[in-house]
């Protein structure tokens, strides 16, 4: 059975529907990517499976390890192992990174955790994504450029250890040094976890050092094609157009 | 004639500021009865001289209604009645003696409020305006300016009342003061239980160019409703000495910098104007070239 | 006496106030002199003090009550007569403490000896002796930290008392100045001498004596030239007094180029009208620091006022009020810049949840003679519901070109999409909600020493989970 299960999966934005029945699942273990051109609903979609208020579902279902928490509250979610890297990661004055981090990760495994113990596991965290360690110490996101955002997001994603992890446009706007540390979080991630990604991106730069399992094309709100690995080599070459059926002109 | 108490503050505060409001003689009786609505044209302009009542409401079309104040000693009374997704522009250019002005204003659904005054020389002027901003998606936009010199007394209370769910404002009030000119100003945005969705801003600059200026500044939030977004901001000061000589490094004498940023002060609210001939008269009044508009 | 002088001056330009005789707005006092002369002999006042209790009485039977801010109709003056009169008794026994507050110190973890301290006199004793080994060590230094009282009989301290005692709030300041004057009981006298640095912290407990003094307890701090001293008011547990009004008076006088901290943490039990005065005097090139947290009362008027009084002298002000369910919290602070190149700088955060009512309230003044001043206010609000209210009235009046003023607030509530990104790395919103609070809260806890922090945090944890909101 997949970890994660989205059957026909229906959302609307201030009456606006945004997705129309979307269905894909990931498999436990597996790496997925999601790709699709601006505005057509990759984003959403991880909103959605993280269980944004803001979107309401329509209609459709999602089941994650066989339970369906389609209308689950976010944290319920985060606690059975969902973690969504954000876009644009919210500011939080006058909770610093590691207060915040070691709070979550209370929360999400439920149980006290040991100062020591968590600075420990911390700092080898921060090591990976070659972060400066004063970063724990700095108020949640800010004044945070947008590759330090990038990185406390992934920093976020080897603590907490998630069973699933939804990537949205984590390399966007990097530089290409951000982006190798930034892929080798992730790489360390997929190593000591185990756990499954799906990463949302138009970018594939970040793909390089992963093997993809399966990739879904987006667009308008629906799933147009899905398939493996060469699938992203074939946007790479031609792009969305062809498949969207909407060609340049 | 009879002592009135005027422009209090909705929230009053220590009494040894002296901003809780003031006290005039008001005006018996108006020699101009003055009412603008349905589909009356737009008047080229109105000149007050003498008390007067001004009653102004929408049409169909936006109505841009301009009143020059000039008087030696008059009361004057705007009420203002934007209907229905009507459209009203009012701009008051103020000088002369001792003026008391009240404007009172409704705002019914959508409508669309927008004030610009501008007090030059006022001797002695006590101005209050309420805005009650009833409808939904009601929107206010003021521009305020004023340039006070000598012995020149200015007294400024604008009250606006959000009541309506996503309704807007937004105050902009710029002032240069000289010599032993005295203002006030008191700007309170109140945000009523109900209005969610409001959001109501107002900034307030004010140049001094004198050490016997006297300036008092209130800008006050009430709130009584929690999805609302309120904000405001005050500088006063001279001008800033980065600015001096950024302009000096580029070649102008510093004499002539303090009178170019004193003049260009209040540029930005007469542009609202958005007539010419007004426009061109506020600026010879100010003393400022109009090449530069 | 040059400080007297200039005190003086102050009076006159600042607080000379005017009254209109309205004899319908007076409450009936329920003080006579008798009353007063009975309260002065039970603490042995010196002459002068009789005399000036008195006259703040009859100031007090004359004043107005404040025509601004949260209604005190709810306090029954008559009752000040059962406050001050000596042989009433405080409640001292733990089983007769509400049970809400009970349930408070359960959940803020205060040990059982704090616990037993704050029920029973023996409190005091403990408390005393906490001070008494901070005096030892810091009295070699020639630090001064008493009571009150003790000082005015001391033959070495007189003279400052006298010189200094409601000199900074005089009894005409307000109704309840006056009112301090005529009845005020219990407090701390600090003198540090000149170039003395204290380095940890002094801390004030209140005393809560089976006489009822507390309730118009008076601090007096004066620092020399070059000395420094942060000092704690409250302590990390809340208070319970059976009374409901406290008007306390707070005198602080900075010398040339000292430097004073003011931690106040304060969480009275909340029945509680608190009325309290706080104003510093600040020489040239002195500091004041306020940090001020205000949870507790019913209702609060308290704006601590800073006067800056010679050349580069400077305040900062950094506070936090929430007010909950029950509460009107009126609060903020006062500066005047009175010399040239004064610098200050306010920066507060109020919270207002469960139909709570905080306002805040400021007034900068700059005089004629502070050319090359600076000021900037900074104030936030968070609305945590829509029965709360929250208002923002500040005041500036600028009488110098040569100045700076910046000012800013800012209202809102806790956006939507903090709660969310909080909730999808596994809080619940509750908990969400109260960090996000406590992160608000953080320009404060910042300041606060690492207990006093905590404690806070508690503070702010408590109120946002342990009602209903």
């Amino acid at each position: 059975m997949a970890l994660l299960t989205i059957k026909n999966l229906s959302v609307e934005i201030e009456e606006t529907e945004l997705l129309h029945g979307v269905s894909m699942e990931v498999g436990s273990g597996e790496t997925h990517v999601l790709m699709g051109p601006n505005g057509a609903g990759k984003s959403t979609l991880g909103f959605t499976v993280m269980g944004s208020p803001e979107y309401k579902v329509t209609g459709g279902s999602i089941v994650f390890d066989g339970a369906d928490i389609t209308g689950e509250s976010p944290d319920k979610r985060a606690k059975r192992g969902i973690f969504l890297s954000f876009q644009n990661p919210v500011e939080i004055p006058g909770i610093t990174l590691s207060d915040f981090l070691r709070n979550a990760l209370e929360q999400v495994t439920g149980q006290r955790m040991k100062l020591w113990d968590f600075k420990k596991q911390l700092h080898a965290a921060m090591d990976v994504l070659q972060m400066d360690a004063a970063y724990a110490d700095r108020d949640l996101n800010v004044g945070f450029s947008g590759g330090e955002k990038k990185k406390a997001e992934i920093l976020q994603l080897l603590m907490l250890k998630p069973r699933l992890a939804i990537l949205d446009e984590t390399d966007s706007g990097l530089d290409v040094d951000a982006v190798r540390t930034v892929s080798a979080g992730i790489a360390a991630y997929r190593e000591r976890c185990g756990g499954s990604l799906l990463i949302i991106t138009h970018n594939t730069k970040i793909l390089e050092a992963l093997q993809i399992d399966r990739a879904h094309i987006i667009a308008d709100g629906k799933i147009v094609k899905e398939g493996g690995a060469e699938l992203v080599a074939e946007i790479n070459e031609h792009g969305f157009e062809h498949l969207t059926g909407k060609g340049a002109i | 004639m009879a002592n009135k108490q005027l422009n209090l503050l909705p929230a009053p505060t220590f009494s040894w500021l002296g901003v809780n409001g003031t006290e005039r003689e008001i005006q018996d009786g108006f020699a101009d009865d003055i009412v603008i609505s349905g589909d009356s044209t737009n008047p080229a302009g109105i000149v007050i001289e003498h008390s007067a009542k001004i009653e102004i409401s929408g049409g169909a079309q936006p109505r841009t209604v301009i009143m020059n104040l000039n008087a030696e000693r008059a009361t004057v009374r705007t009420a203002v009645h934007a209907g229905r997704g009507e459209q009203i522009k009012i701009v008051q250019i103020v000088t002369g003696g001792e003026i008391v002005s009240d404007l009172q204003a409704d705002l019914a659904d959508r409508a669309e409020l927008e004030l610009v005054q501008i007090y030059l020389n006022t001797a002695d002027a006590v101005s209050g305006a309420e805005i009650r901003m009833n409808g939904r998606k009601a929107v206010f936009t003021s521009h305020i300016g004023y340039s006070l010199a000598n012995d020149d007394a200015l007294d400024l209370n604008l009250n606006i009342v959000q009541n309506g769910k996503k309704t807007e404002s937004d105050t902009t009030v710029r002032g240069v003061l000289r010599g032993h000119a005295k203002k006030i100003f008191r700007g309170t945005i109140d945000f009523r239980n109900g209005a969610s969705g409001a959001a109501g801003t107002e900034q307030e600059n004010v140049l001094l160019l004198d050490e016997t200026v006297v300036n008092k500044t209130v800008p006050v939030i009430l709130c009584a409703e929690e999805d609302v977004a309120g904000s405001h901001g005050a500088t006063i000061g001279q001008i800033d000495p980065k600015q001096v000589f950024y302009m000096q490094a580029r070649g102008i004498p510093e004499a002539q910098i303090y009178e170019y940023l004193a003049q260009s002060q209040l540029g930005s609210i007469v542009r609202q104007i958005g007539d010419a001939e007004t426009e061109a008269a506020v600026n010879r009044l100010l003393g400022r070239e109009t090449a530069d508009e | 006496m040059k400080q007297k002088t200039q005190v003086a001056e102050i009076d006159r330009s600042l607080y000379d106030f005017r009254y209109d005789e309205d004899a319908a707005d007076f409450l009936s006092s329920g003080i006579t002199p008798e009353i007063i002369r009975e309260i002065s002999e039970e603490k042995g006042d010196p002459e002068w003090m009789l005399a000036f209790r008195l006259k703040s009485l009859e100031i007090y039977s004359r004043m107005k009550m404040p025509v601004w801010g949260p209604s005190v109709d709810g306090l029954d003056m008559r009752n000040i007569v059962t406050y001050i009169r000596p042989k009433s008794r405080m409640n001292t026994d733990w089983n007769d403490v509400p049970a809400h507050i009970k349930e408070t110190f359960e959940r803020l973890g205060i040990p059982q000896a704090e616990r037993e301290s704050l029920a029973g006199v023996g409190a005091q004793y403990d408390s005393e002796l906490v001070y008494h080994n901070v005096r030892k060590e810091v009295a070699q230094s020639g630090v001064v930290y008493t009571d009150l009282e003790s000082a005015m009989h001391d033959p070495q301290y007189a003279e400052i008392i006298r010189t200094h005692f409601m000199k900074l709030v005089p009894p005409a300041d307000h109704k309840f100045a006056a009112l301090h004057g005529a009845v005020w009981s219990g407090g701390s006298f600090v003198y540090v001498p000149a170039g003395v640095k204290l380095e940890i912290p002094l801390q004030s407990y209140f005393r809560l004596n089976a006489k009822g003094a507390g309730q118009f307890e008076h601090t007096l701090i004066i620092l020399e030239k070059n000395s420094e001293l942060h000092f704690i008011e409250g302590c990390s547990a809340p208070k319970y007094y059976e009374a409901g009004l406290h008007a306390g008076c707070v005198e602080l006088y900075v010398g040339k180029h000292a430097k004073l901290r003011y931690s106040t943490i304060e969480n009275w039990s909340k029945n509680m009208y608190n009325l309290n005065t706080k104003r510093a005097l600040v020489e040239e090139g002195g500091r004041i620091e306020w940090v001020s947290g205000s949870f507790g009362s019913h209702v609060s008027y308290l704006y601590p006022m800073s006067i800056l009084n010679g050349r580069g002298a400077s305040a900062e002000f950094t506070g936090i009020t929430f007010a909950g369910e029950g509460q009107n919290l009126d609060t903020g602070a006062k500066i005047v810049h009175n010399a040239p190149e004064t610098s200050s700088h306010i920066d507060t955060k109020s919270i207002s949840k469960s139909g709570g009512i905080s306002t805040f309230r400021s007034a900068v003044t700059v005089h004629e003679n502070a050319a090359g001043s600076r000021s900037s206010v900074s104030c936030e609000s968070l609305m945590l519901d829509g029965i709360s209210r929250s208002d923002t009235i500040p005041a500036m009046d600028i009488r110098t070109d040569k100045c700076d003023i910046g000012h800013e607030a800012k209202i809102g509530r806790i956006s939507d999409d903090a709660v969310f990104y909080l909730m999808s790395r596994g809080m619940d919103e509750q908990t969400a909600r109260a960090m996000i609070v406590s992160g608000f809260a953080g320009n404060v806890s910042k300041e606060l020493p690492l207990e006093y922090a905590v404690e806070m945090n508690n503070l702010i944890r408590l109120e946002m989970t342990g009602t209903t909101g």
